[in-house]
């Protein structure tokens, strides 16, 4: 069960087990390639590693020690962005929700016990998603296959009377929520306090824009192409029963999803592979028992089956997750939710919860990992207090700032496959182990340059732009072919 | 005529055969999600017992087939 726990942890921290529902509610088909490879990947690693961990000087150990740690801050700082968004969504500051995780994680710091802790973090969290996901199942009387069925045929997603966008209280822009909504079919819109509207209506080649300044009560009739902007706190009230803007055209269409996207379905498999065997395999040796394997499958099977289930009775039940495209936090209390979970606040508590206490037991997971690196100081790394507050505050300082979780996470197991994956699968002689480290600053090297090369240009969806989109797909290859000629220096 | 006694052979396998077949495998079982899109035709939406195929094979086929490749196979 430790076993399980960590690696559990360790890999699916929570903006990434979040991602798995949000990128199958937004993307179908897409997203469920994400679960597949966020479930297979790190068994994947576990048959690879549990060899012999390279051995090398000091000098050398330095390397996989400072990589790793950089792949964990930006892991820590992914999950403090996914805290303050959760905490903005249920209608708390931003900085509340950084200040409780990163104080958390800050705390489990000084207890030098809490690996003790991690598996019943996990077990309670795990009870805090099964319990929502019964409860919307249980109210919508379907099997998940049926709930499938259902979603996959339905002609459109409507807004549905509970949602709490057609009440007037409810700030329309709550969380990371939309800056634009783009209308399908006409819409009217009414303000529930003084609100002052950026209208851009498209008619053929022609395009106006028109600014309104509503009194509450009034309201302005949106066409099909319409696009609508708005400030920060205007409290609109859409239309119960129209399409959601930014919703999938319709069921069938989400449940068959893009065609010709291979590019970024390769790359992803590369990022995401290398990052597994970055992560939960280098420098890792030992054997891993049988029963050990079983649980740890079994753990990251029942998160990915979570997944699904969720985002599936999410859209069946809560249609207006899509409005303005599916944010990552919203699915810790999905719109509608509260109406299908019936009176009281302890169902639409428990995800929250679970997002926590995964979080606090992936914080103890990747200290420890960093940790079992650490050889010549006996793992104190893993409790370095200094150290440790300084990547927790930095992360929670970084966090104040709005950015996307899931681009973070998959840019952090970028990292790790340009710079350690691939000394797992070649590792240096043990003579010559300074080229492990040259090979991965040469993978950091490319991996950095491509990073910021895709910043600064539109990357394209074709195979030319894969680089870009995947910086690791060109920096991993390019390490390796250091570590092959180290052998090839060796065998000559 | 007394019958000839039965001799049994254990089953010999290479251990490092299965532990190459292991990855091997689970790549293949990855690699079949977006062969399965490309396929002609749009063979992965065709609907059997409620889901499509590529659903089927996403989340059920494929994540079954890897946890046994991963524990049955393990050594």
């Amino acid at each position: 069960m430790t076993f399980a726990a960590r690696i559990v942890a360790l890999w699916l921290t929570p903006a990434a087990w979040l991602a798995l529902p949000a990128l199958v509610l937004e993307s179908g088909p897409d997203g469920l390639w994400v679960g597949l490879l966020l479930l297979v990947a790190p068994l994947l690693a576990l048959t690879l590693a549990g060899g012999d961990a390279p051995s090398g000087s000091s000098r050398d150990a330095l390397f996989p020690v400072v990589a790793l740690l950089l792949v964990v801050a930006i892991l820590f700082w992914a999950n403090l962005v996914l805290a303050g968004d959760v905490a903005a969504w249920l209608g708390a500051p931003r900085w509340q929700g950084i200040a409780v995780a990163a104080g958390g994680a800050w705390l489990l710091i000084l207890w030098r016990r809490a690996r003790s802790l991690m598996p019943w973090l996990l077990l309670i969290a795990a009870c805090g998603l099964l319990v929502p996901v019964v409860t919307l199942a249980h109210g919508a009387g379907l099997t998940p296959v049926r709930a499938w069925e259902r979603v996959a045929s339905r002609t459109v997603f409507r807004l549905p009377a509970s949602s709490p966008w057609v009440d007037p209280g409810h700030e329309l822009r709550a969380g990371r929520g939309p800056a634009a909504l783009l209308f399908d079919e006409e819409h009217r819109v009414t303000a529930g306090g003084h609100a002052q509207l950026h209208v851009r209506a498209v008619d053929g080649a022609r395009v106006t824009e028109s600014d309104w300044d509503l009194r509450p009560g009034e309201s302005v009739t949106l066409r099909p192409g319409d696009e609508l902007r708005w400030p920060a706190g205007a409290r609109l009230r859409l239309e119960a029963g129209k399409t959601v803007p930014g919703a999938p055209p319709s069921g069938i269409a989400w449940a068959d999803g893009r065609r010709g996207d291979s590019p970024r379905r390769w790359g992803l498999l590369f990022t995401l592979t290398g990052g597994a065997l970055a992560l939960l395999g280098f420098g890792v040796s030992g054997r891993i028992a049988r029963s050990e394997m079983a649980a740890a499958a079994a753990a990251l099977l029942a998160v990915f089956a979570w997944g699904l289930v969720w985002a599936v009775y999410c859209a069946l039940g809560a249609p207006d997750i899509y409005l303005g495209g599916v944010a990552l936090e919203r699915l810790a209390r999905p719109p509608s939710l509260p109406a299908a979970a019936g009176p009281g606040p302890l169902v639409p508590a428990l995800l929250p919860m679970a997002l926590f206490l995964s979080f606090l037991a992936s914080s103890v997971a990747l200290r420890e990992r960093i940790g079992r690196l650490d050889v010549t100081g006996g793992g104190e790394i893993g409790h370095d207090l200094g150290l440790w507050s300084a990547i927790v505050g930095g992360g929670a300082l970084a966090s104040l700032w709005p950015a996307e979780p899931w681009l973070l996470v998959s840019a952090a197991l970028g990292l790790a496959t340009s710079t350690l994956a691939p000394a797992v699968l070649w590792p240096p002689p043990a003579n010559r182990s300074a080229w492990g480290t040259a090979a991965g600053l040469v993978g950091l090297a490319i991996f950095g340059v491509l990073t910021l090369a895709g910043q600064w240009t539109r990357g394209s969806e074709a195979w030319a732009g894969l680089p870009l989109l995947y910086p690791a797909v060109v920096a991993a290859p390019a390490g390796a072919v250091v570590l092959l000629l180290a052998r090839r220096a060796r065998s000559g | 005529m007394p019958a000839a006694p039965s001799v049994f052979y254990p089953i010999c396998y290479d251990a490092a055969v299965v532990r190459l077949a292991r990855p091997v495998l689970l790549l293949v079982l990855l690699a079949g999600f977006p062969l399965l899109v490309l396929l002609p035709s749009d063979v992965g939406s065709i609907r059997m017992a409620g889901l499509s195929l590529l659903w089927w094979y996403g989340a059920v086929a494929a994540p079954a087939l890897a946890w046994l490749v991963a524990v049955v196979l393990h050594r």
